[in-house]
């Protein structure tokens, strides 16, 4: 990517995080109730005006979101409303539940459906195509909420096979096989339902590349269907899969949260649903902004793949 | 690590021709019926010659070229005959016999070259992978033969153009990396599939120069399929002009231009435009359309289009039929250049009948 292309995307960046820390501010902040009534519950009006005072709340809109803004690039995210405690200490417990639930969930979506979706394609509309789509259909019928309580009826309680809801989980540094062991059932859950996307739009990008002129050109140099596919094939069919896939895993950190209630991992959506029912609202406004910048990140991470999948992208972005 | 070479070797037969077709049939099954693609189609071919397949679009002669191969779709394909390439018999080959021919000792050149190249895999790569798959050369042994190969077909700077992406050559240069990717691992036959209709006359001079000289150098047999009898011009040694998948003359090239004998043939050879006309000579050309492959009319299939024609095309074919010169042969009833020929034009333009009115 040439330098003009690099600034105008940093500028783009800071301009959407800007727009979406001021919206997610300014809707949070038209919500009913105040903060500081939620921090001080029945104590009396001398801890409101104190509180109040701390979260600026007796000043006009502008320079509380100022007060907000500031507190966000401190990397304190400042204090939650009930209990009172960092931000920061609440999602440095949070976050690495939910990103490994997503990356996990994901790479075991991947793994289930290429494969799926590359013999489907070779053979489409045969037997093994028919029942590998009604098979990932009925997947995306069944809601997590469903698959969840499923999983884990059957293989933790009839089929002891995985650890219960709230077994202990060491982080996946110090003990990545019983993490893993641990995070499995969750990360189906949520795997479920990507499965039947991915399967689908691979299977049909794949169909229209097998068509190309160059996969008969492969053919014609007696490569085997197993390199065909792979080395011919694959790259240029991923594009939408990954466009999906980008939205898809964006939309996870929040949609991870019937993963994380039914298995008792405390993640950011478990997060985000407590402090709603709570009514903490500087936690609420945090974790949108989370979620956003999320978004942005993975825009910006399949951009990039795109240009690594694609040499014509790459050369479209430098002219 | 030692690496398994996937060639299947073949032998020379001895006093016969490297590839034999015979009766060649390729239908395809599609809702609309059965398209006979390819019907009855023979034809021979020596070690080093160049034999050129012309006819108009729809006439059968690509599938023809991918029948030959073996490189048909899997599906609702009916295919019968005998093609036999060297000792092998290329109908009865199992997949793994077939892969191992095809890119080593059978290489195509196909029409499109830009979109013939895999997008989003770097040139060199394109050409290697034959290499190192067919032959079991090493990464440095194939990329030293890709380099020299580029070379071979007039690539400027190979070494750094190995890097590159297919998009980033023009197609004349591209048609140049399929041509290197059809020769690598040094096939006795090579088809090439309209190897020029996508690319400026300059260039497809040039391409057809440099496939003329890889025959030599390597001592190939060449077919090319072509529409255009341009290409077939001092490039080919024998010619096989193509109508509604069956051949209707075979001939060497020269007997061809200076005697063709069916209609079909004359007309074709009239609608080239040729220098020694005057300037703003309107070209002349073939009224009508060439049958549909899937409702052949009866009797001979040019009969509706045929300023010869006699009651007697409409209802029997004519069969391939030799002519007085050596290794001519042509189908039609009332050939051009013949007693019974001129006899039949005359009777036609008497008459009236359109398709004679054009011919003078």
């Amino acid at each position: 990517m040439s330098k003009l292309v690099v600034v105008r995307r940093v500028l783009e960046i800071i301009v959407t995080l800007v727009l979406v820390t001021l919206v997610t501010f300014f809707f949070t902040s038209k919500l009913p109730g105040n903060e500081a009534a939620v921090i001080c519950g029945p104590a009396g009006p001398a801890c409101l005006a104190k509180e109040g005072a701390l979260l600026y709340l007796n000043h006009p809109f502008f320079p509380r979101y100022l007060h907000w803004l500031g507190n966000l690039f401190s990397g304190t995210f400042g204090l939650s409303a009930a209990p009172t405690e960092p931000i920061a200490t609440l999602l440095k417990q949070s976050y690495p539940i939910t990103l490994e639930l997503v990356i996990f969930s994901q790479l075991i979506a991947i793994v289930v459906a290429v494969p799926l979706a590359m013999y489907s394609a070779v053979r489409p509309n045969k037997v093994f195509d028919r029942m590998s789509t009604a098979a990932t259909f009925a997947t995306l019928s069944l809601p997590a909420f469903i698959v969840g309580p499923l999983l884990r009826y059957f293989f933790t309680v009839k089929l002891p096979w995985f650890p219960g809801a709230g077994s202990t989980m060491p982080s996946i540094g110090v003990n990545p096989a019983q993490n893993l062991y641990v995070m499995f059932l969750p990360s189906l859950t949520i795997a479920v339902g990507s499965i039947a996307v991915y399967q689908r739009l691979l299977r049909a990008d794949m169909i229209a590349t097998l068509e190309e002129d160059f996969i008969v050109m492969a053919r014609a140099k007696g490569l085997t269907t197993w390199r065909i596919l792979f080395r011919h094939a694959l790259r240029p069919s991923t594009f939408t899969v990954m466009t999906v896939g980008g939205v898809q895993i964006g939309s996870l950190i929040v949609g991870a949260i019937i993963g994380e209630q039914v298995f008792g991992l405390t993640g950011l959506g478990y997060q985000l649903v407590l402090a709603v029912t709570k009514a903490d609202l500087p936690t609420v406004q945090i974790i949108t902004v989370i979620v956003a910048v999320a978004y942005i990140l993975m825009n910006l991470i399949i951009d990039f793949l795109y240009t690594v999948i694609d040499p014509r992208v790459r050369r479209a972005r430098t002219t | 690590m030692s690496r398994k070479r996937h060639v299947r070797d073949i032998d020379d037969l001895e006093d016969r021709p490297l590839l034999e077709v015979e009766n060649l049939k390729t239908y395809f099954q599609t809702g609309h019926g059965i398209v006979k693609s390819v019907d009855g189609v023979s034809f021979d071919l020596e070690r080093g010659r160049t034999l050129a397949i012309v006819g108009e679009s729809g006439s059968g002669k690509t599938v023809l070229s991918r029948s030959v191969m073996g490189l048909l779709p899997p599906q609702n394909v009916i295919r019968e005959g005998r093609v036999r390439f060297g000792d092998v018999d290329l109908t009865n080959a199992s997949p793994q016999e077939l892969r191992g021919l095809w890119g080593a000792q059978i290489s195509m050149v196909f029409q499109d070259p830009v979109t013939s190249l895999n997008p989003v895999v770097r040139a060199g790569r394109q050409i290697t992978e034959s290499l190192r798959y067919h032959l079991a050369m090493s990464r440095q042994d194939a990329k030293e033969t890709a380099i020299s190969l580029f070379r071979s077909v007039g690539i400027p700077e190979p070494e750094n153009r190995m890097q590159w992406y297919p998009h980033q050559f023009s197609g004349g240069m591209c048609q140049r990396i399929v041509i290197a990717a059809a020769i690598a691992c040094g096939p006795k036959l090579l088809l090439a599939d309209e190897p020029t209709t996508g690319l400026d006359v300059t260039v497809s001079a040039q391409i057809l120069d440099l496939l003329n000289r890889l025959q030599q150098e390597r001592y190939m047999s060449v077919i090319i399929v072509t529409h255009d009898l341009g290409v077939v011009t001092g490039r080919s040694d024998d010619v096989i002009v193509m109508y509604a998948g069956q051949v209707v003359e075979r001939a060497p090239t020269t007997t061809l231009f200076r005697d063709a004998r069916m209609p079909y043939t004359e007309a074709l050879l009239k609608s080239a435009p040729r220098l020694s006309n005057p300037s703003h000579t309107r070209l002349h050309t073939i009224p009508g359309n060439p049958p549909n492959p899937a409702n052949l009319p009866k009797g001979c299939r040019f009969a509706p289009r045929c300023p010869y024609v006699q009651p007697k095309c409409r209802e029997e074919e004519p069969p391939l039929r030799q002519a007085e010169a050596p290794r001519h042969w042509y189908a039609c009833w009332y050939p051009v250049g013949t007693p019974e020929g001129v006899r039949a034009l005359e009777e036609n333009q008497a008459a009236g009948v359109p398709a004679a009115m054009g011919v003078v």
